[in-house]
């Protein structure tokens, strides 16, 4: 019984981080599945996102109003951060690097202003209810719902609209798609400051559930680029589902195993299972 | 003289001037100078490790730190075991080579932006198994090297003439048709698979060098602090390479080292008072590099010097 509830347990924590997992990537599938921008400073954006929360929340009081907040900064910062790195967003190494530069900077930035010791956000919804003799806090289940509110809107957006529709021709043919009349540039900016706005968004709604550092975006970007490239590029429900497997997997490990060596084991598998799976659609270049 | 061996001529004689002016340094300075001296060169061989898979054969890997924290460990289980100093290095240089084989077999079955994650997750892994294995790396507390006591300007010149072996060995190889294979994948994979190469071949092979060094540099970094710790293979060490080495130079013998020798100037220069900013200003100075000179310091000066000696033979002629 006792360890039944641990595996349940597990699994409800995997779901709901999962989805949150989705969200982030979700921002990455924008810029480097659809656009085929490989954006390193994803992790950054989202970093920069919980600390917008933690600011906002503490200074102006509402954490409701961080959710808002947050994503349109953070957008932004990537509108910014894609007008200055446009010369080498088409060459797959310069983009690593300059991206990279990108992280440092920002990282560096939030260790020079807040310090390196973590930041703490107390939940906006304090109750909890009581599951397998442990508390559970609603708010992971209701960051969990907008989570997932998001990616239903942003679902709609790309596969429904004209935008999404403008995207995916962006991506097919930029020298036709300037032909047709789309402002490619402008597809661009908008596409980048889309997915960073995702990246802090998802960074706002996990800061009151994590401790608040300068390196949690590097520690989740790796994670958050293997959901996106095994998910499939571009492929939204893929890496949402794939999301969800990464973080249930890794949630039942840590049952049976300590924390990192739990952790090991989730990133071999996912590696094996990308080195594996051959012929994955790839973006250009 | 034709103008390119001319060249040739000036560029050996600036490198034998800047070795030997190094060699002649601790001379000068006091010892914090030498120690911090020391490990720029050991820091320049490292990047040099990741300049010979990036700068000459194209490959953008973060996965140097896997072979550096390798290389450390092996040399202190030598040095613990009473193997000695030689053939500990031997081993080492092994270790890393077998290290980079492996390795560079599982990385090069991916292209692009996969190639990138999969090193990158790979150095993250290597961290996380030494982080979980305290038995064999003494986890984040680490291990003592049992060293006998040196003298600091002894371990410079060890230190410098290991440095000076490999960055010879490193232009033998690259000046090699070995080394010309590798030039040619980086300027065009399919061309050179259609030319007969077997790229992937050479491009494992590229990973095996580059593996022995950066396992050499990791080996002397250890021998030189007397400590190592799972944190040596923390893949923040390869970006350090990767920063060095692009904005000394890719694709250049002397880059990586002043890449290196730049940047530690840089933060010695913002001592503890502006230490903090240093993050910001590497990152602020990669996007630019990267987006205006993309070969470097040494490709500017090569630039600079070869517009400067066409227009003399311009008048000349």
């Amino acid at each position: 019984m006792e360890l039944v509830s641990q595996i349940l347990f597990g699994l409800l924590n995997g779901v709901t981080w999962g989805i949150l997992l989705a969200l982030i990537s979700s921002g990455l599938n924008v810029i480097f599945g659809l656009l085929g921008i490989v954006n390193v400073a994803h992790g950054s954006f989202y970093m920069v996102g919980a600390y917008l929360a933690w600011l906002i929340t503490t200074q102006l009081g509402s954490f409701w109003l961080a959710l808002f907040l947050a994503p349109l900064i953070v957008g932004m910062l990537g509108i910014l951060a894609e007008f200055i790195l446009k010369p080498v967003e088409q060459n797959h190494t310069l983009s690593v690097l300059g991206t990279f530069g990108v992280t440092l900077a920002l990282q560096g930035s939030a260790l020079t202003i807040w310090g390196g010791a973590p930041k703490r956000l107390s939940a906006p919804v304090g109750w909890k209810f009581s599951l397998f003799g442990t508390g559970y806090s609603y708010y992971r289940i209701i960051a969990a719902a907008i989570s997932l509110i998001t990616l239903i809107c942003l679902w709609f957006l790309l596969e429904r609209t004209d935008v999404g529709l403008k995207f995916r021709a962006v991506q097919e043919d930029p020298e036709l798609s300037v032909a047709a009349g789309i402002r490619v540039p402008l597809v661009y900016s908008l596409g980048f400051g889309l997915g960073a706005a995702l990246a802090g968004l998802s960074g706002a709604l996990v800061a009151p559930t994590v401790s608040i550092t300068p390196e949690m975006g590097l520690r989740i970007f790796a994670i958050v680029f293997l959901i996106v490239i095994a998910g499939g590029l571009g492929r939204i429900w893929n890496a949402v589902l794939f999301a969800i497997v990464f973080s249930v997997v890794r949630g039942l490990l840590t049952t049976f195993f300590n924390p990192t060596a739990a952790l090991i084991a989730t990133f071999v598998l996912v590696l094996v299972f990308l080195l594996l799976r051959k012929n994955l659609p790839t973006s250009r270049g | 003289m034709s103008g390119g061996s001319k060249r040739y001529l000036m560029k050996a004689v600036a490198s034998s001037v800047a070795v030997t002016s190094i060699g002649v340094l601790p001379l000068f300075l006091g010892r914090f100078q030498v120690v911090l001296l020391t490990e720029v060169i050991i820091w320049g061989v490292f990047a040099l490790s990741f300049n010979l898979i990036y700068g000459y054969t194209g490959m953008l890997s973060f996965g140097q730190s896997m072979f550096f924290g390798a290389g450390a460990y092996i040399l202190t289980y030598g040095i613990i075991w009473e193997f000695g100093l030689p053939l500990s290095l031997v081993m080492v240089a092994l270790g890393g080579a077998l290290l980079g084989l492996i390795v560079g077999a599982v990385a090069v079955r991916v292209r692009g932006a996969k190639f990138f994650l999969v090193t990158l997750v790979g150095a993250i892994l290597f961290h996380l198994i030494a982080l979980d294995n305290r038995w064999l790396t003494g986890g984040d507390d680490g291990l003592l090297v049992p060293l006998q006591f040196r003298g600091i300007t002894e371990n410079f010149y060890l230190i410098y003439g290991f440095g000076l072996f490999v960055g010879l060995v490193t232009f033998a190889i690259v000046k090699s048709p070995v080394g010309l294979v590798f030039r040619m994948i980086k300027g065009d994979r399919e061309r050179a698979e259609l030319l007969g190469y077997w790229t992937d071949g050479y491009r494992i092979l590229s990973f095996a060098i580059g593996g022995a060094i950066a396992a050499l540099a990791g080996g002397l970094y250890g021998y030189t602090t007397g400590f190592v710790s799972a944190d040596f293979f923390h893949w923040s060490y390869s970006a350090d390479a990767v920063v060095w080495t692009v904005l000394g130079g890719s694709g250049t013998i002397a880059g990586p080292f002043v890449g290196a020798a730049l940047l530690t100037f840089i933060r010695e220069v913002l001592s503890s008072t502006w230490g903090v900013v240093y993050p910001v200003l590497v990152g602020l100075l990669l996007v630019g590099l990267v987006l205006g000179f993309p070969d470097g310091v040494v490709g500017l000066l090569g630039r600079i010097s070869s517009r400067y000696s066409d227009k003399k033979g311009a008048d000349g002629g």
